[in-house]
């Protein structure tokens, strides 16, 4: 196999399917992986075969045909693992237990060595997962999962929205001049993102906004005409009044509710001056050249997945009261966060600061330091470190570090989980 | 102001100062340390594992300074206020008192600054260092010690030997501070030295006729003997009252407690007296 190493690797774990596409070195455009050389066939299924009394197992489409194929093939099939997974269920094959989380893992290492096998790749700088629900739990899994595959390559983790903005913006600029639009469906929900730029002279911010639409139309009922007809006329009259508020230059559609058109009209609507997109690989995309939009300081994005405001710690320096960063807004929460060590002067707390950066006004939250032995005179290293658990909530913890071989530490750990 | 100090780098080699037996891993703590051991320091604290762990925290305009100090022939006590100054441990104020401080320190004459060292050797148990810097005090010339200097020097040698429960050397130590500079204290100790050297007993005869000796010389009444023995079995029963003494007994018995925690202890117990008499040893073998 020829050595090859792509600048990422873009997965994406949606809740039915996988799809997956590399960036080559230099390349600023996303090759989806097709599963057949003859044919676009960019999504994966996720489901995972066990052969009968063998140790091989089998992933997407093969898994499928095999399950069909072998007498009592769909016993030794697991269907919906990312259902599984969140619901920590449990399967049985060939009378032995699988819970929901091997089984994902196991279709996920599955996946590398068909990655390797169709794109014959060794290596990528960078391997990026994106997922709707990037959950503490999902990224701890993700997080195993990469260490077993015992790579060099860097991980990141995006949410979807994430991952739909680096598209967008890794894009040609005439695609988000103004704002735009993304529209997603499947059988739990159907929502419109917004992205909008605000540009200012040396850096823009880009926000993404969400709308849920699932009064307007259900995946799951569309069965008949009249109710397609009925969901594509609530549709354009969302879109009429929509469009007079703000003006679209570009509209993206996903997931499975738009792999059949039911909305002829609103298409027709929605394409009256503006480029339309659809497709299923749209996250997967995204998630593969991201990794350049990391490189662009002139963007910062603020959207779900990301953090929202800054915190900061209270230290003093040169007799001036200033905050210590530990958390910046606009960063995807899985890399968020930092420890940092101070000496504790003359304090029995210690100030942390929340800050926005779209409103002025500080958040003052005080933890005190009671717990710990009482040397305030420069005395004691405190380590403070913070970490996000998801995008709402974080956890900031405040270690007594003793002072060097004069004071040891007394072990003590002061924890407070802070939900924004 | 109160509050917080983002910290500077750790080292993840330390530096090791033999003196005080300690690990500094970070400026902050060898500010720390300089501070409150000014007296133990002398220009040998300068040397190539001070310069070398500088460099490994990346202080190299601090090097630079140091360099230029030395070459220059500035005092230890000027490369100490070089390093204090260079970083934001202390605070501008605090650094003021610590300068003047530091002024004093340089204003005293050279016995005094070692005997100050000798004492930090002493509080910090290095007993046999204490000694020497205590017989520099009293032999090198060149220092110039005052009759107090030496007087003090010769007491405190006295204090380490009646420890050391060496009461005849002890005695002899006091007798000569006492030689140099009248002293209450001076006096007190060497009563109280003849009185704990009796009580052990060990060199009965020959500790009798020193007794009588130093009774004899400075005409010291049975009454007022009578007076201090008085007040160290006051202190004794004190002693054996205290928690640090519960807690050594504890440790030196071996009733109800784990075999292996007391044999533990004893050892932990008789290494730290081995250490101890191993450096007061080599002290008077050197002598």
């Amino acid at each position: 196999m020829e050595e090859k190493r792509l600048q990422s690797i873009g997965i994406d774990l949606s809740s039915d399917f996988v799809s997956v596409a590399c960036l080559e070195a230099g390349s600023s455009l996303p090759v989806s992986m097709s599963v057949r050389a003859d044919d676009e066939k960019y999504v994966i299924p996720l489901v995972l075969y066990k052969k009968r009394n063998m140790a091989e197992w089998l992933i997407g489409d093969e898994a499928l045909f095999a399950s069909e194929n072998e007498p009592n093939g769909r016993e030794n099939l697991a269907e919906q693992l990312f259902l599984m997974y969140e619901k920590k269920e449990v399967m049985y094959i060939e009378d032995r237990e699988y819970s929901g989380e091997e089984l994902l893992k196991k279709y996920i290492l599955l996946l590398f060595d068909k990655i390797a096998v169709i794109t014959g790749f060794s290596e990528a700088e960078a391997i990026v997962f994106t997922a709707e629900k990037l959950n503490a739990g999902l990224v701890r899994t993700i997080r195993q999962i990469y260490r077993e595959l015992d790579t060099d390559s860097r991980l990141c983790l995006l949410s979807h929205t994430e991952a739909f903005a680096a598209y967008v913006l890794c894009n040609k600029k005439e695609l988000w001049a103004n704002d735009v639009s993304l529209f997603f469906m499947d059988k739990n929900k159907f929502f419109c993102q917004t992205m909008t730029v605000r540009r200012e002279k040396n850096k823009s911010t880009v926000f993404v906004e969400e709308e849920d639409l699932s009064g307007l139309a259900k995946y799951t009922r569309l069965t008949s005409e009249k109710m397609i007809q009925e969901a594509d006329e609530n549709f354009l009259q969302y879109l009429r009044e929509d469009y007079k508020t703000h003006i679209v230059s570009s509209v993206f559609f996903t997931g499975i509710g738009f792999y059949e058109n039911w909305c002829k009209k609103s298409l027709a609507e929605i394409c009256r001056k503006r480029k339309a997109f659809k497709g299923l690989n749209l996250y997967s995309d995204g998630a593969a050249v991201s990794v350049l939009l990391e490189k662009r300081t002139d963007l910062a994005l603020y959207c779900r997945g990301r953090t929202l405001v800054n915190i900061g710690v209270v230290r003093i320096e040169n007799g001036e009261e200033k905050d210590y960063l530990l958390s910046e807004a606009g960063v995807n929460w899985t890399q968020a966060g930092k420890k940092a060590e101070f000496l504790v002067d003359s304090t029995d707390c210690i100030k942390l600061v929340i800050t926005s950066p779209f409103y002025s006004g500080r958040q003052i939250l005080e933890i005190g330091l009671e717990e710990f032995p009482d040397r305030r005179d420069k005395t004691m290293f405190l380590e403070i470190s913070l970490i996000y658990e998801n995008e709402d909530n974080f956890e900031i913890a405040v270690e007594d570090k003793g002072f060097g071989d004069f004071f040891p530490s007394s072990k003590k750990i002061i924890k407070k989980r802070i939900s924004l | 102001m109160g509050g917080l100090i983002l910290c500077r780098r750790k080292a993840e080699i330390p530096l090791y100062i033999e003196l005080s037996n300690i690990n500094i891993y970070s400026m902050e703590e060898l500010c720390y340390y300089l501070y409150h051991n000014i007296y133990a320091i002398n220009k040998s604290f300068f040397n190539e594992e001070l310069f070398d762990f500088l460099k490994h925290m990346e202080e190299t305009a601090l090097v630079q300074r140091l360099n230029t100090d030395i070459l220059s022939g500035k005092k230890y006590i000027s490369l100490v206020w070089t390093i204090l100054s260079c970083v934001d441990y202390y605070s501008p104020v605090e650094k003021q008192t610590i300068h003047q401080e530091l002024m004093e320190i340089m204003k005293r004459t050279p016995a005094e600054n070692r005997k100050a060292r000798a004492d930090i050797l002493r509080e910090k148990k290095k007993y046999g260092q204490a000694i020497e810097e205590y017989y520099a005090v009293i032999e090198d010339e060149t220092l110039k010690a005052s009759e107090k200097n030496i007087a003090d020097a010769w007491n405190n040698i006295g204090v380490i030997k009646a420890q050391a429960f060496f009461y005849r050397e002890a005695v002899c130590c006091f007798d000569k501070a006492i030689s140099f500079y009248e002293q209450k204290e001076y006096m007190d100790n060497l009563i109280c030295a003849l009185i704990m050297g009796e009580k052990c007993q060990e060199e009965e005869l020959d500790f009798d006729v020193l007794k009588k000796e130093m009774v004899s010389k400075y005409d010291i009444e049975d009454m007022l003997i009578r007076k201090y023995k008085r007040v160290i079995e006051q202190e004794e029963r004190e002693i054996s009252s205290h928690q640090e003494t519960e807690d050594f007994q504890n440790r030196m018995s071996g009733k109800d407690r784990d075999i292996y925690q007391y044999k533990k202890d004893v050892n932990e117990i008789i290494s730290e007296w081995k250490t101890q008499y191993r450096e007061q040893e080599k002290e008077r073998q050197s002598k």
